[in-house]
């Protein structure tokens, strides 16, 4: 019975103390979109998107808390002094990067986020075309929640297979690998729309921003070379010129499913062989009558041409970059660990002669031929 | 039925897999892939081979005193005044591992959920359920270690989740960082490994088909190896490995990125289940700590014992402050871990065959 | 009191045959009674004698009595001596007034008369039988299968289980507990089944009862139960025979008690908690998925109010991102600390049901309907409890009735408020830490000197799997080992003839 004492009056004692960690939900400020831009000098500016907390209040009613501080962290602190509760970024599904900050080396902008323990690694990243406030203080015309759009326009792009998928995790990987390069989803603003706009992938050599980008065309194409094809890709070419109306010139089609191998030679130059082996469906082609195994092949030869023509295109722009996206470099590391040098390999890419080669089969044409 | 202070083979299977796997599976993958790099898996298996040549060891120092706990045979091979020392030398041991786990999982937890919260109220809350379960005899902490098995699978399937992208270039090439550093990397391979000595301790508690028994229980060392491989190429397939060095607990780490649509931050989830696994391994060594104090003073209550160890081992642990005076104590302790585990009764067995001691007569 | 009685020459070991007259004898049984007033003697007379009848006139059918009495007479007169029937019977002379009081306590009339100098007893049943009809009971219902329980009689009781096992082997044992109610108790088991160690335990058990009452079974459990500090029950209780017979024949005893309709089943693990005889009588599919449905309603009865409560209060990241935004306009502006909230609430369901078990039913379905509907829509609008809280609790409310077993139900509903403190203290860590408590604490618990959580720890394979899915009954051929009986084997191949039809 003593014992029993004991034990009870040791859990009474914790009983009388309060919670350390206590974070009460109604308690803190949910930022779901934050901006972060490097101002002129060198601070950063943080820009927090917090959902509005009554549903009565329409969109546009988001509160936007622009602050400046030397880290994120003092800049995230700060921005509480004008909060009424606590920020909390632990539920945060966007992250936009401003141009300028993004030329820098965004590890380290970037640090906080994966040393907390409360941050959410698979919010989404993007850079931004200009500032990343300007972006978040313009005018939306959606009738979603702004602090939830970015991620949502963001995620639809994917899902039409514009964009690899890529969280803060997986760009932390790539910041990492030295044999691969990052790349980001790279936003613009519709001044017509009065909307955000996906405008293609911007390539980073190292941990640093380019300031090139891919194309959203050329961004599906990328996606195919990455072996990303789980959402619906399509692909949109002129297939003829004469044909009235215009939109009668043009062919879609839909790539269920693409088997890319890329092999590395162990050449001087370290040739570089694509092969994609493709399945396409016509999903939209005007003039009809696809019958006939000639015509069918035809239309399977132009667009090997096409492909091919547009992934060398592709291959010349990142080589331009000096942007290893496709992770040649590890394929490199991996299978000729002799001739992998860290310091040389994105010189050395810059040079890399590629061979491409698709195999199309057009397996299908919908319910109509 | 509890009378009896009897297990089977498979219970002191699970006993010492539960012993091995702790909180350090959570950060074994960096702590090897420090030296061994992409091959750290490979360190793992030499590793498990090494505990498992060891293991072997045990059974048949256990097979040929089938009458004696651990401490007997010791006694028996070095006479008693030396026997005492090296008994005394084993209670400051496992007192140690009781210090050094606490730290560890009060590191985690003040790492990973509760940052604000001090250590004494964390390690309190360690304490209790453990004391609570080691005051028992062997055959309830069989039975607990039992029903806490069925956590272990969970790790598996959570993690499996990283097959769904997995980068398995990032093990390419195999045997690449040389033989120098997949040979340096066994020792924290073993370290992770800690705990098979459960096997020497429990094994007296089997005692219907003794032979065979102990044989089945032998194979834990080759389950957590499997296990732990596992884990090692999950964590290497999913991170670069230069982002692996600086990510001390890979385990989380990925399940903290992983997204699932039901709930997020999974890894909060699993660390808590993790924890009682954490507990399970800890309960084993209080017990042993209390056991080897019990037969020190040769008729201690185990209840008491329990009690004094935990006391002992939970002030000790307020103790150490900073993180770095923590990593000495651990790193002195793993390396003095190996004369206990190995040292000591690979010279008992030795000590046995020279005074011609009739432990195998008695078998035959 | 004894020297008392030896002055006054009231020996309570006095025989029978050491009195002089009927009178004497009367005089003397009476005061042993204590001269209660309801002691009635009845002066008979017969062919050449004089006899007395005695009885408490409370505890007999008095038209039997008067029956029994006229045979008596008529056959003395004709015969010269009765015949022995179910409800004449012989009283031995030397018996002591002690002996004659417990018998007409225990219901029985004496008659004594005075023949030749010798003494002649004989004893009269006529009991009352004023009991409830055999009805299923209220807190025990199924839908399909037997729906008989038992009532407060044990001789019902013990015939309903006789004619469902009608097996040589079925072994029944009078034990009388309470030194002044004396209140038989019946063990049963089949002895060709249950372990004999068990069997002695139990009665051992019984018989060291030193009380002066028993009331009920449920108070006579807290005597015999391995552990009392736990909140877990022990025994499991039913009121069911159909309950009670497939008990039995798992190799588990049943201790039975005049005047309670409920019997106490032993050695029982946790899970014959959770098990109904609804289970056996569905179709396998149905039965396991209910069976799963009802294990997981524990986990949820046990640890949703606690679980919300460490979430939202320590760790929301765990929310999906779709809800976070809902869940924080759901608890925004709620004045107190989720604890708080949640006890409020769990308290008010708790009242609900108190005052709904105490009012008949018309109007305690009415109360359900004030406290559940109104109080919870006031509650939130008053912007007092989220309405989140409100689904959590009612989901906790529900899921802990779903428990087929009174007693279980009542500790699972008691445990969460542990969990609940802890989880507010310490967010998951801390219902981990609680869990972890409880588990320990189960593996130790024992029923019967059995081990609680019989197929999980110690593990059994065989029995694991049937936890979890009830097997198509011919596919069980062996009895759960818990209650570790002495024959395994329960039947054989029920369906040799499936292969037949192929040839």
């Amino acid at each position: 019975m003593k014992k029993r004492f004991g034990l009870i009056l040791c859990c009474s004692t914790l009983l009388l103390s309060s919670c350390w960690d206590e974070r009460l939900l109604k308690e803190i400020q949910l930022v779901f979109t934050v901006g972060y831009d490097q101002t002129e000098n060198g601070e950063v500016a943080v820009t927090s998107v917090v959902p509005p907390v009554n549903p009565d209040i329409k969109d546009n009613k988001n509160i936007n808390i622009y602050k400046t501080g030397h880290t994120l962290r003092d800049a995230r602190y700060k921005a509480d002094l004008n909060v009424s509760e606590h920020l909390d970024y632990s539920k945060l599904q966007m992250m936009l990067l401003g141009e300028e900050l993004a030329k820098e080396d965004i590890y380290s902008f970037l640090d906080v986020v994966y040393r907390n323990a409360a941050n959410n690694l698979s919010s989404r990243l993007a850079v931004v075309e200009g500032e990343a406030t300007e972006l978040l203080y313009h005018p939306l015309r959606t009738q979603f929640d702004i602090s939830q759009y970015y991620a949502n326009i963001i995620e639809s792009s994917e899902l039409v297979g514009v964009l690899p998928k890529i969280s803060l995790q997986t760009a932390c990987t790539l910041m990492f690998d030295p044999g691969g390069d990052l790349y980001l989803p790279y936003l613009t603003y519709n001044e017509e729309m009065a909307r955000a706009e996906v405008s293609g992938i911007a390539l980073f050599n190292g941990r640093k921003y380019t300031g090139t980008y891919l194309t959203a065309e050329q961004g599906t194409l990328f996606n195919v070379l990455m072996d990303n094809t789980e959402g619906s890709v399509r692909m949109t070419k002129k297939y003829t010129e004469d044909k009235q109306p215009e939109v009668a010139n043009y062919m879609t089609v839909e790539i269920p499913n693409a088997d890319v191998s890329i092999k590395v030679k162990d050449d001087a130059l370290l040739t570089t062989s694509i092969k994609v082996k493709l399945k396409i469906v016509v999903t939209e082609y005007a003039p009809n009558n696809i019958v006939g195994k000639e015509k069918i092949k035809k239309i399977e030869k132009w667009w090997e041409e096409e492909l091919k023509k547009d992934t060398l295109e592709l291959t010349q722009i990142m080589q331009e970059a000096k942007s290893d996206g496709l992770a040649i470099g590890r394929r490199v590391a991996a299978f000729h660990p002799k001739r992998w040098n860290e310091k040389e390999w994105k010189n050395q890419f810059a040079n890399i002669p590629f061979e491409v080669d698709y195999d199309v089969e057009l397996t299908g044409t919908g319910i109509i031929d | 039925m509890n009378a009896k202070n009897e297990i089977t083979g498979m219970q002191l299977f699970f006993i010492i897999v539960q012993t091995q796997i702790g909180v350090g599976i959570l950060s074994m993958p960096t702590d090897i892939g420090k030296i061994a790099k992409q091959d750290a898996w490979i360190s793992m298996m030499l590793a498990g081979i090494t505990v498992q040549i060891i293991v072997l060891l045990y059974m048949f120092l256990l097979s040929k005193f089938p009458e004696d706990t651990y401490y007997g045979m010791v006694n028996k091979c070095f006479g008693s005044i030396f026997g005492k020392l090296i008994m005394f030398a084993y209670i400051i041991y496992f007192l140690s591992v009781l210090v050094v786990s606490m730290t560890g999982f009060y590191q985690i937890i003040a790492s990973w959920i509760f940052f604000e919260t001090p250590k004494w109220v964390i390690l309190l809350l360690f304490a209790v359920p453990a004391v609570y379960m080691a005051r028992e005899n062997v055959v309830l902490l069989a039975r607990f270690k039992m029903l806490i098995s069925f956590l272990l699978p969970l790790l598996f399937v959570i993690l499996s989740w990283v097959y769904f992208h997995p980068q398995f270039l990032y093990l390419l090439p195999v045997g690449g960082t040389g033989t120098q550093a997949i040979l340096e990397g066994i020792k924290p391979a073993i370290f992770a490994l800690m705990g098979f000595e459960a096997y020497l301790f429990f094994g007296y508690y089997v005692k219907m088909n003794r032979k065979k028994e102990l044989r089945k229980a032998a194979f834990a060392t080759a389950f957590v190896t499997s296990f732990y491989v596992f884990t090692i190429i999950t964590t290497q397939v999913f991170f670069y490995i230069e982002e692996l060095i600086i990510v001390p607990y890979p385990v989380l780490y990925i399940m903290k990125a992983l997204e699932f649509t039901l709930l997020e931050r999974i890894d909060l989830i699993f660390l808590t289940i993790w924890m009682i696994i954490a507990l399970s391994s800890f309960i084993s060594f209080l017990f042993l700590a209390a056991n080897t104090l019990e037969q020190f003073f040769s008729k201690g209550k185990h209840t008491l014992m329990v009690y004094i160890s935990i006391v002992i081992s939970y002030i000790a642990a307020l103790l150490p402050t900073s993180i770095s005076s923590m990593d000495k104590l651990t790193s002195i302790l793993l390396s003095t871990s190996l004369v206990f585990t190995a040292a000591i009764p690979l010279i008992t067995l030795l000590l046995s065959f020279i005074r011609k001691l009739p432990g195998k007569d008695i078998k035959s | 009191m004894e020297k008392d009685n030896k002055t006054n020459t009231h020996n309570p070991d006095k025989k029978v045959c050491e009195f002089d007259s009927l009178d004497d004898l009367f005089s003397d049984v009476s005061f042993f009674l204590g001269n209660t007033q309801d002691f009635i003697r009845r002066s008979i007379s017969y062919d050449d004698g004089e006899a007395v009848c005695m009885y408490i006139q409370n505890l007999l059918n008095s038209n039997k009595l008067e029956q029994a009495i006229e045979w008596f007479q008529r056959s003395m007169w004709a015969v010269g001596d009765v015949t022995h029937t179910v409800n004449f019977k012989y009283v031995s002379e030397t018996e002591t007034i002690n002996d004659i009081g417990l018998r007409i306590i225990k219901a029985e009339a004496l008659l004594w008369a005075k023949k030749d100098g010798k003494w002649l007893g004989v004893s009269i049943e006529c009991p009352v039988e004023h009991y409830r009809a055999i009805e299923e009971p209220k807190n025990e219902q199924i839908v399909r299968g037997s729906h008989a329980g038992f009532n407060e009689s044990l001789f019902t009781n013990i015939h309903q289980v006789r004619t469902k096992l009608r097996t040589k082997h079925l072994v029944v044992r009078y034990l009388t507990i309470g030194k002044e109610s004396n209140t038989s108790c019946v063990i049963m088991y089949l002895d060709n089944v249950a372990n004999q160690m068990n069997v002695e335990e139990y009665i051992m058990r019984v018989q060291a009862i030193e009380s002066d009452m028993a009331f009920s079974i449920g108070y006579m459990e807290e005597f015999i139960e391995d552990d009392s500090w736990s909140p877990f029950p022990q025994f499991l209780n039913t009121e069911r025979p159909d309950r009670v017979v497939a008990n039995l024949s798992e190799g588990r005893i049943a201790l039975m008690m005049e005047g309670s309709p409920t019997a106490l089943l032993a050695p029982v693990n946790f899970f014959s908690f959770y098990q109904s005889p609804d289970d056996f009588n569905g179709r396998f599919l149905v039965g396991s998925f209910y069976r799963l449905l009802r294990l997981g309603s524990f986990l949820i009865a046990l640890l949703l109010p606690a679980l919300y409560i460490a979430i939202i209060s320590f760790h929301f990241e765990i929310i999906p991102n779709d809800l976070s935004l809902p869940a924080k306009r759901a608890v925004e502006g709620i004045p107190y600390v989720p604890l708080l909230e949640a006890l409020v609430l769990e308290l008010t369901i708790e009242l609900i049901r108190e005052a709904g078990i105490r009012l008949p039913n018309p109007i305690g379905q009415t109360i359900g309907i004030v406290g559940g509907l109104v109080i919870g829509d006031a509650v939130v609008n008053a912007g007092l409890i989220s309405n989140l809280m409100i689904i959590v609790v009612a989901l906790t409310a529900i899921s802990s009735f779903v428990v087929p077993s009174v007693e279980m139900n009542t500790t699972v509903r008691i445990l969460r408020f542990p969990f609940m403190v802890l989880a507010s203290m310490f967010g998951l860590f801390g219902i981990a830490i609680g869990a972890t408590l409880l588990t320990i604490h189960l593996i130790k618990l024992e029923s019967l000197r059995s081990p609680y959580l019989s197929p999980l720890a110690p593990f059994h394979w065989k029995g694991a799997k049937d936890l979890f899915v009830r097997l198509p009954s011919w596919k069980q051929n062996t009895r759960s080992a818990d209650a570790s009986p002495i024959n395994k084997k329960r039947q054989g191949n029920s369906r040799w003839w499936t292969h037949e039809r192929e040839k």
